[in-house]
């Protein structure tokens, strides 16, 4: 461009556009429940939290649920009390109401989460195709502590990444935290040793195959239930390692799946490439 | 509520083999361009099949919780038609990329394609404001990559700023979404487009001010489409097509999803809730990026971005279309829309075919084309002598039922005839001087250009597509009329089919 | 004043965070520097979003022996659909960050600068 913007007109259009966008939320805040007038029973998560969506789904087919006007009786969804390590065969057994929302009543979102990174690393991975270089570039030898405590992190950290996603279902956490824990073992190693290089193979085969467990535990879903992505197993009592069906299984594909990706990109990054076009 | 849950494997099919495509590049990196074309054939064949066989309206149960408890996909007139459209042009697409993409990563580019692609339908299919969301990132990120794809260093910075524009949108779009939530609890199309007006109107407005300026990026609407020039010109002919083919359609659905369906009113003509006529504001923008992107492209003498400023212009003549709120207008936008996206398409191809035979992309370069190759010169003439709206050709027909329905309505929407009128005369200039130029009886030295036969099958599909919609515009108007009943009528045609205990206010 | 505070605290802080966000996007030259106002903006979104699922009284979303998410058929927890939003949004957050890191090392590489102005200038 030739006549060049000047810097003032630019910052001046920069206040004016956040100017117009503080005046708008603080228009809509004044009229948003927050704080105290938050009411999660009016909110369609009241049905996740006292899981009881079937009760729901009834009064919806016989046409109570949108009675009063069109505002749903949310409220009136009967309550039948959960129990900790008692309560079982609920129709979702996560004892984490988030999980049980991420991977159950709204699992089509993660699937479509775990298809953005793998694609976000399809294209690291597009754009910094080439012939590795011989030479890498000039970095600090590590020390011998580093070496040998990287390593021995390692175990410990991929053992806690391992947890992180096998106590979705009870534990804050879940696949994504536990594959990014797993991954920062994987920097770690890459950190205490010059010239590291994971089996670009097995992370391939390893980040195909757990995308591709994770659609088949859908089709499974869709083959026996007749619903995609639909829980096919026994919730179990809540609270139980084995409860909740088949979240932890999509959760182990994604840890899995988000570990290897995530190694990928930071071993992708590391390693200088150049490009050839002929 | 029929429910028709086998429509998720056209979700489901492509992205089992999209996980699956590094495996096969293990085996052959050709190989997996061909497993993108037979999965993009799959959704192209099964969706012509809920078409024709008309399957629809029906509604698909993602994890066997019926909405709005769980998420769903709606498949509507508008989504059985749409996708089939997204599908034939993205595998047409890709028959073009068997032949164009054999540099680089092959693998992940057949990733990405094929994912763009998926991800366009599912945009096009959801039924859930959030799930939405996810497929606009599927379709963007996609596309960043895509469009950062090839030996050209400019294609870089056009996707960095496709990039920053996008995800700025994109992150609107969600803060929107956010305060449609705090109010009404839910995140299903279906009940928020039932029970809109028991929002307030001030935190209404600005919602919808904030979903429709990050929509409006993919749209190509006038403030937000500073990103068009630079990454058509810059990428690679294949995914400038792309993007202007199959990432516009679902832009332009999403965006009129939105304003219409779930913030518009039932009525004669669709008006917004709210402080302020959202549809209103869409038409001035709409008209603004006419006038710009017809302006601009008639001064560019790269062809490439000159097409790239027409696409935006074109991209404007839909949503006016569109924000006129009758049955017809909404009609004439969405045959407007399909045949840009096909003519656009292939024009895009005819320049990467050019370009691999060492034309360059100057306008002067199209000197004398007709006797290098006359299959380019027609196919290219066809594609122009559409977008210009000559009669017999298919952009007629819609430019035709644009100025129909803007009569029809009156009022201040008269100008649209003459914006219409503005829009043709101008494209007739830039466009017919490079058809003068193709066809001028300068002798040239230059070989005979050969068309290979995977460019050549999308380009000879494309172009009888646009002369039988020009003589026969039925097939498809009909499809059309029946999907701006969709639009125009919310409760009949939408909410009432996912949620029909629902009480219609 | 407390009262104030916890109305509004997390809202005011979202939105500033917005605001820095989109004047560094708007006004900054240096690719790398876009970069990191994206990174603010999308940590803005998502605080907002916890926000408004939190209320003064809210427990954690999790049955465990002792935290009762329900009271007299009342739900008392904090919404947890807004926070199983921020968890996928955090992801994708996650993915165009390094998709444009990606772009700018790419940039770098062919350029030889960040500085939006001198790439421009190169194309010419």
């Amino acid at each position: 461009m030739k006549n060049e913007t000047p810097e003032l007109f630019k910052k001046i259009f920069a206040l004016s556009v956040i100017a117009v966008l503080i005046v708008g939320f603080f228009l809509a805040f004044t009229e948003m429940p927050k704080g105290w007038g938050v009411n999660v029973n009016g909110r369609v998560s009241r049905l996740y939290v006292l899981k009881n969506v079937r009760t729901a789904t009834k009064s919806l087919d016989s046409g109570k649920f949108f009675a009063k006007g069109v505002k749903p009786l949310r409220t009136d969804v009967a309550y039948t009390p959960i129990e900790f390590k008692k309560t079982a065969n609920l129709e979702d057994g996560a004892a984490n109401v988030v999980t049980s929302i991420v991977v159950d009543y709204r699992g089509f979102d993660t699937l479509g989460e775990v298809t953005v990174l793998f694609l976000a690393v399809s294209g690291v991975m597009m754009l910094l195709f080439g012939k590795r270089k011989k030479e890498r570039k000039k970095k600090t030898e590590p020390s011998l502590i580093m070496y040998v405590g990287t390593r021995i992190a390692f175990s410990v950290i991929l053992l806690f990444g391992i947890y992180i996603f096998v106590h979705g279902h009870l534990t804050p956490g879940g696949g994504f935290p536990g594959g990014a824990v797993i991954a920062s073992g994987i920097l770690g190693l890459f950190l205490g040793r010059r010239g590291y290089s994971p089996n670009h193979m097995g992370l391939k085969a390893f980040e195909s195959l757990s995308g591709i467990a994770f659609v088949i535990i859908g089709l499974i879903g869709f083959f026996s239930v007749h619903s995609f992505l639909a829980n096919f197993l026994p919730t179990g009592i809540i609270g139980d390692l084995y409860s909740a069906g088949f979240i932890a299984l999509i959760y182990i594909a994604v840890g899995m799946k988000v570990g290897s990706e995530l190694a990928a990109v930071v071993d992708t990054m590391i390693t200088d490439t150049e490009e050839e076009w002929s | 509520m029929s429910i028709f849950n086998n429509a998720a494997l056209l979700i489901g099919v492509p992205l089992l083999f999209a996980f699956s495509i590094p495996l096969f590049g293990l085996i052959s990196k050709q190989l997996t361009k061909w497993v993108t074309l037979f999965v993009i054939g799959f959704n192209a064949t099964f969706s012509l099949y809920i078409l024709l066989a008309h399957k629809y309206p029906a509604v698909v149960v993602m994890g066997n919780w019926v909405p709005p408890f769980g998420e769903n996909l709606y498949i509507g007139p508008v989504a059985a038609f749409l996708v089939s459209v997204i599908s034939i042009i993205g595998l047409l697409i890709a028959i073009y990329n068997l032949w164009a993409i054999k540099l680089g990563d092959v693998t992940r580019f057949s990733v990405l394609f094929l994912m763009f692609t998926a991800g366009a339908s599912g945009i096009v299919l959801t039924g859930d404001i959030f799930n939405l969301f996810i497929f606009m990132e599927i379709t963007g990120i996609s596309s960043y990559a895509l469009a950062a794809y090839g030996p050209r260093r400019r294609a870089l910075g056009g996707a960095f700023k496709f990039l920053v524009v996008s995800s700025i949108g994109s992150t609107l779009y969600l803060l929107g979404v956010t305060l449609i939530y705090t109010q009404l609890g839910t995140l299903n199309i279906a009940e928020i487009a039932a029970r809109i007006n028991q929002t307030t109107p001030g935190l209404l407005t600005f919602a919808g001010i904030l979903l429709i300026s990050g929509l409006a990026v993919e749209a190509e609407l006038f403030p937000f489409n500073g990103w068009v020039p630079d990454t058509y010109t810059g990428a690679v002919s294949g995914v400038s097509a792309s993007l202007s083919g199959i990432a516009a359609i679902s832009g332009v659905y999403a965006l009129f999803r939105i304003a219409m369906t779930v913030l518009g009113r039932d009525g004669a003509y669709v008006f917004t809730y709210g402080k302020l006529d959202l549809m209103t504001v869409i038409a001035i923008l709409a008209t603004t990026t006419v006038i710009i992107g017809e302006l601009s492209a008639l001064s560019q003498k790269n062809v490439k971005k000159m097409l790239a400023y027409s696409s935006m212009a074109q991209m404007g003549l839909v949503a006016v279309g569109f924000s006129i709120g009758s049955k017809l207008g909404v009609y004439g936008g969405i045959f407007q829309l399909v045949n840009h996206s096909i003519a656009k398409s292939m024009l895009f191809l005819i320049i990467g075919v050019l370009a691999a035979a060492g034309l360059g992309e100057k306008v002067e370069n199209f000197r004398g084309l007709w006797r290098r190759s006359p299959f380019l010169s027609l196919a290219f003439t066809i594609g122009a002598f559409s977008m210009l709206g000559f009669p017999l050709f298919a952009g007629f027909w819609s430019k035709f039922a644009i100025v129909g329905a803007s009569i029809q309505r009156g009022g201040w929407y008269d100008f649209v005839i003459g914006l219409v009128l503005f829009a043709s005369i101008v494209e007739a200039f830039y466009y017919l001087r490079i058809v003068t130029y193709i066809f001028s009886s300068t002798e040239v030295k230059a070989p005979k250009i050969k068309v290979s036969l995977s460019p050549a099958i999308p380009i000879f599909v494309l172009a009888v597509a646009i002369i039988a919609i020009g003589v026969y515009p039925n097939f498809i108007g009909n499809f059309s009329m029946q999907s701006a009943g969709e639009f125009t009528h919310k409760m009949t045609g939408y909410v009432l089919n996912v949620i029909p205990t629902i009480v219609a206010h | 004043m407390q009262e104030f505070l916890q109305n509004w605290i997390y809202l005011i802080a979202s939105v500033s965070l917005i605001g820095v966000g989109l004047y560094i996007v708007l006004t900054k030259e240096n690719i790398f520097k876009i970069i990191v106002g994206l990174n603010i903006i999308e940590s803005g979104t998502n605080l907002f979003m916890v926000a408004i699922g939190w209320h003064p009284n809210a427990v954690m979303p999790i049955y465990t022996a002792t935290d009762h998410l329900v009271a007299n058929g009342k739900v008392i927890a904090a919404d947890p659909l807004p926070q199983s939003l921020v968890l996928t949004a955090i992801v994708i957050g996650l993915g165009t960050t390094a998709l444009a890191l990606t772009i700018g090392i790419k940039i770098f590489e062919k350029y030889g600068t960040l500085d939006v102005r001198k790439i421009k200038e190169a194309e010419e």
